[in-house]
């Protein structure tokens, strides 16, 4: 049941939001009951099979979270969160990447065991994640108390189990034991519809339109300008449907009065890599960051070591993202390119930074390039099809552009670049009074638009609406649902 | 959170964006359910009488809808080869609701399926089921637009099938061609698959094929593209044909399956597989015999291979722009659609050509191979020109004649 289905719109979402609030109106408790009924539900959907993963999973971090927080020698305390990293790790490893151990050994070792017959729990690597956030918290005394019917509904909070954004105990615990939250408000739903019709636009009326031009560069060997505009269509793509997907999640979210902070914050104006991470998927940069960078040492040892720990962190960064060499490259790559970029800023440190407009437009040009080449690994099938790719792009496949592609894909393609690079993202036009966001990154949009509550909007987003309504009876599956 | 001047309340905004919603959706809704570009609520209306574009669109809308209207007592199940050439107005079915449920690129899965939602209405007393080798294709649940939620499981299924038509009356695609037809801007080749009870009418035809470069462009393409180099997996659709069979022959439903009379070029694809397409059709035999051994009134005609009608000389040999039995390679036209009703429910008949349709039984299924077999070494020794590249798994493209 994706976000963007009749079933969800019409169906479950105000059957759930109505019974929310009259229950709420009553009692918190039982509201917040009803969300997690709703949340596991909604779960079911997707696999009934996937459930027991998820209760195993939810209980038994609740019972390892509540003994970390009841113990007081710190030993027992590391020898429970240990026990509950392990499990963690072992059953993500058994879930996503069994099959992958088992293929790699096969190849490199000349062995033919077969392959295991797995389910994969939908979400596994977001409610994992979430949950690990927690016991290390619980571990460093960062959380007091905590009560298993919140632990349980911040796990499997539906609107961000199957792709995010990773939910962190901090933002989320405070809210659900906010009575106020529990009351509907014109403000909470007339900020959440709207962050759920631009998401919805960006996934049903770019990024989807996106896919042919992507298709053709990625079947087979490419030509130069099929490979450059398929990479280019899916550099868009992909950030056009994972933020249009993070935009549908906060914007359920905050219907129901809670604030999932946002994911992304116009990534492709980032001007180095480094600054591209604090603007791509933010929920994971920052586990990543807290959670692994940091703890293998960061940049506290010199830097051979801040080296060494950005490439680990990268490479595991990219297994997250799925079982296959691709994605370990894409994340390799993209530590390479940390390493480059530190190593080029510490030989430098002693000039001036440029602040001219061609420096900070080649600075943006550069990085764009960059996270592009890397996106090819990121989403050819395996390593062969990618090194195609590649090849095509260096003009090895010859240069037609070779195809029947009609005038709305490149039209798309123009549209979504222009939005991409020069207009102020959803968080900079819908929660620019939020404090909490006050001191993002600069977006170096050329229009200052503002979301307004007012007619001409809400004319605008309703029109808008009704553009995604119309293209549903053909949508594709949300990219980061498969993580 | 503090409002910029000119706002208005939030609360105003959120009824705006509700209203300038509901009220667009409503209209769009309104216009092409009274539209009905796709015919997905039509029956016995006006509409079936409009010209529409020679490829109807999502027609498993409009033939499921159909089907629970018009309740057939006769029905053709299989894929395109039978949805374009089984005629629905046979003279012997005079008198009877006959209706063509076939589906372009359906599958077994498909055909049993359709079966089953018209039988909620009224169990069909004929089945005529065109059958063929490599009859399955890549997705188990076929090359269509047949949405399983379009099949009548309950008694509801007029309410139902109501919401599932405004649902689908809210798509891009049918207001496209809903303005377009109000616009004066459609294009107006033929009627509707409808007006011919599911049957693709030969105005239709004459368009695509005209507009695809005729059948000498077909055969050229199947000439070119040679053999294929894998045989299908033709378990699957075995499968359904003995659970399709089973369950209706229970209720003292009619089978007539046939295998279809592909163009002996398009037999020759198989080549390579032809030891296995013979396992197929022994299997088939062998399901049928059992069937007919439960009590079944089924039988089974060979219509594919190499006779008189398959064999029919090519638009390059004859230097015309079509043929008399076929559209192309793999579709036939309504007369031999004719024939093969002809010969399944008036086998006596002396009309057809005798070496046009085998019965074939578990007592004549290896004589019946042998034959297949010889006559497939005469055709491709007798048309050297036309089979030079079915002898391998897979050629290279050569000149061909024009």
């Amino acid at each position: 049941m994706v976000f963007n289905s009749y079933v969800f719109l019409f169906l479950f979402l105000p059957i759930v939001l109505a019974l929310f609030f009259i229950l709420g109106r009553k009692n918190e408790q039982w509201a917040a009951y009803w969300l997690l009924f709703a949340s596991l539900c909604y779960y079911v959907s997707w696999d009934y099979r996937y459930l027991p993963i998820l209760l195993t999973s939810m209980l038994l971090n609740y019972a390892a979270c509540s003994r970390i927080l009841a113990v007081e020698q710190v030993r027992r305390r590391k020898i429970w969160l240990t026990a509950a990293l392990v499990f963690n790790l072992l059953m993500l490893g058994y879930f996503k990447y069994a099959n992958f151990f088992i293929a790699t050994i096969n190849g490199l070792a000349g062995k033919e065991m077969s392959l295991l017959t797995l389910l994969l729990p939908m979400g596994i690597s977001f409610f994992t994640f979430t949950q690990i956030a927690l016991l290390v918290d619980a571990y460093q005394g960062k959380i007091r108390a905590l009560h298993l019917d919140t632990y349980l509904l911040l796990v499997s909070y539906f609107p961000y189990i199957v792709a995010g954004p990773i939910l962190h105990h901090k933002d989320m615990l405070p809210q659900f034991a906010d009575k106020n939250n529990y009351r509907p408000t014109a403000t909470n739903f007339a900020v959440g519809v709207t962050l759920f019709v631009f998401g919805a636009a960006k996934k049903l009326l770019i990024a989807d339109n996106l896919v042919p031009l992507v298709d053709v560069a990625f079947t087979d060997s490419p030509q130069f300008l099929q490979a450059w505009l398929g990479l280019f269509a899916y550099t868009l793509q992909l950030y056009f449907d994972f933020s249009g997907y993070s935009d549908m999640a906060i914007g359920v979210s905050r219907l129901f009065g809670f604030q999932i902070p946002f994911n992304f914050n116009s990534p492709y104006k980032a001007s180095s890599v480094s600054d591209f991470w604090l603007r791509w998927h933010i929920s994971l940069s920052r586990f990543l960051r807290n959670y692994l960078y940091i703890p293998l040492g960061g940049n506290r040892n010199g830097q051979v070591a801040r080296y060494r720990n950005l490439i680990v962190t990268m490479l595991l960064g990219g297994l997250w993202h799925g079982a296959n060499w691709t994605f370990v490259i894409w994340g390799g790559l993209h530590g390479l390119y940390l390493c480059i970029q530190h190593g080029w800023q510490s030989l430098r440190r002693h000039k001036a930074e440029s602040t001219s407009r061609l420096a900070a437009f080649s600075n943006r040009s550069l990085t764009f390039l960059a996270v592009m080449i890397a996106w090819c690994f990121f989403r050819a099938p395996n390593v062969t099809s990618a090194f195609k790719v590649l090849a095509g792009l260096g003009g090895m496949n010859g240069f037609s552009l070779g195809t029947d592609l009609q005038f709305l894909e490149y039209t798309v393609l123009a549209l979504g670049a222009f939005i991409a690079f020069y207009l102020p993202n959803t968080n900079e036009l819908i929660l620019y009074l939020d404090s909490r966001f006050a001191n993002t990154p600069d977006s170096f949009s050329i229009l200052q638009v503002r979301w307004v509550p007012n007619i001409r909007w809400g004319v605008a987003v309703g029109v808008l609406l009704v553009l995604c309504l119309l293209t549903m009876e053909q949508t594709k599956d949300f990219i980061y649902a498969q993580f | 959170m503090p409002l910029s001047s000119g706002a208005i309340n939030f609360r105003a905004y959120c009824w705006t964006v509700t209203v300038t919603a509901l009220c667009l959706v409503t209209a769009v809704v309104a216009m092409n359910y009274a539209v009905d570009p796709y015919y997905i609520h039509q029956w016995d209306t006006a509409l079936l009488h409009r010209l529409s574009p020679a490829q109807q669109k999502i027609v498993p809308w409009a033939k499921t809808y159909a089907a629970y209207r018009y309740q057939p007592e006769i029905v053709y199940i299989g894929s395109s080869r039978a949805e374009i050439g089984l005629p629905t107005n046979f003279e012997l079915f005079k008198g009877k609701r006959v209706f063509n449920l076939a589906l372009s690129g359906g599958t077994p899965d498909d055909a049993v399926d359709l079966l089953k939602h018209t039988s909620i209405f009224h169990r069909p007393e004929i089945v005529v089921w065109g059958v063929e080798y490599g009859w399955l294709f890549a997705d188990v649940k076929g090359n269509t637009d047949f949405n399983r939620s379009l099949m009548a499981t309950w008694p509801f299924y007029p309410l139902w099938r109501t919401l599932l038509n405004v649902k689908r009356s809210l798509a891009l695609d049918m207001t496209r061609d809903a303005v377009k037809i109000l616009a004066g801007l459609s294009e107006q080749t033929c009627l509707p698959i409808l007006a011919s009870y599911g049957q693709k009418s030969e105005q239709c035809l004459e368009s695509i094929m005209s507009a695809e470069g005729g059948a000498a462009e077909a055969f050229a393409k199947a000439m070119k593209n040679g053999s294929k180099a894998d045989p299908p997996d033709y378990a699957i659709s075995m499968e359904q044909v003995a659970q399709g069979t089973l369950e209706f022959c229970q209720y003292g439903t009619v089978f007539r399956i046939f295998i279809q009379p592909n163009h002996a070029l398009s037999e020759l694809q198989h080549v390579p597989q032809w030891e296995d397409r013979e396992n197929w059709e022994r299997a088939l035999v062998a399901l049928i015999d059992a069937r007919r051994q439960q009590g079944c009134d089924i039988r089974l005609v060979d219509f594919s291979g190499f006779n008189s009608i398959t064999t029919e000389a090519i638009p390059q040999k004859t230097g015309k722009k079509t043929m008399q039995y076929y559209w192309e390679q793999s579709h036939y036209r309504s007369g031999v659609g004719e024939k093969i009703l002809t010969k399944l429910f008036s086998p006596d008949s002396s009309t057809e050509p005798s070496d046009f349709g085998v019965e074939l039984n578990g007592k004549v299924i290896e004589q019946h191979l042998e034959n297949l077999r010889n006559a497939r070494d005469r055709y491709i020794e007798t048309h050297p020109q036309e089979t030079k590249h079915f002898q391998a798994k897979k050629s290279t493209p050569e000149q061909l004649p024009e």
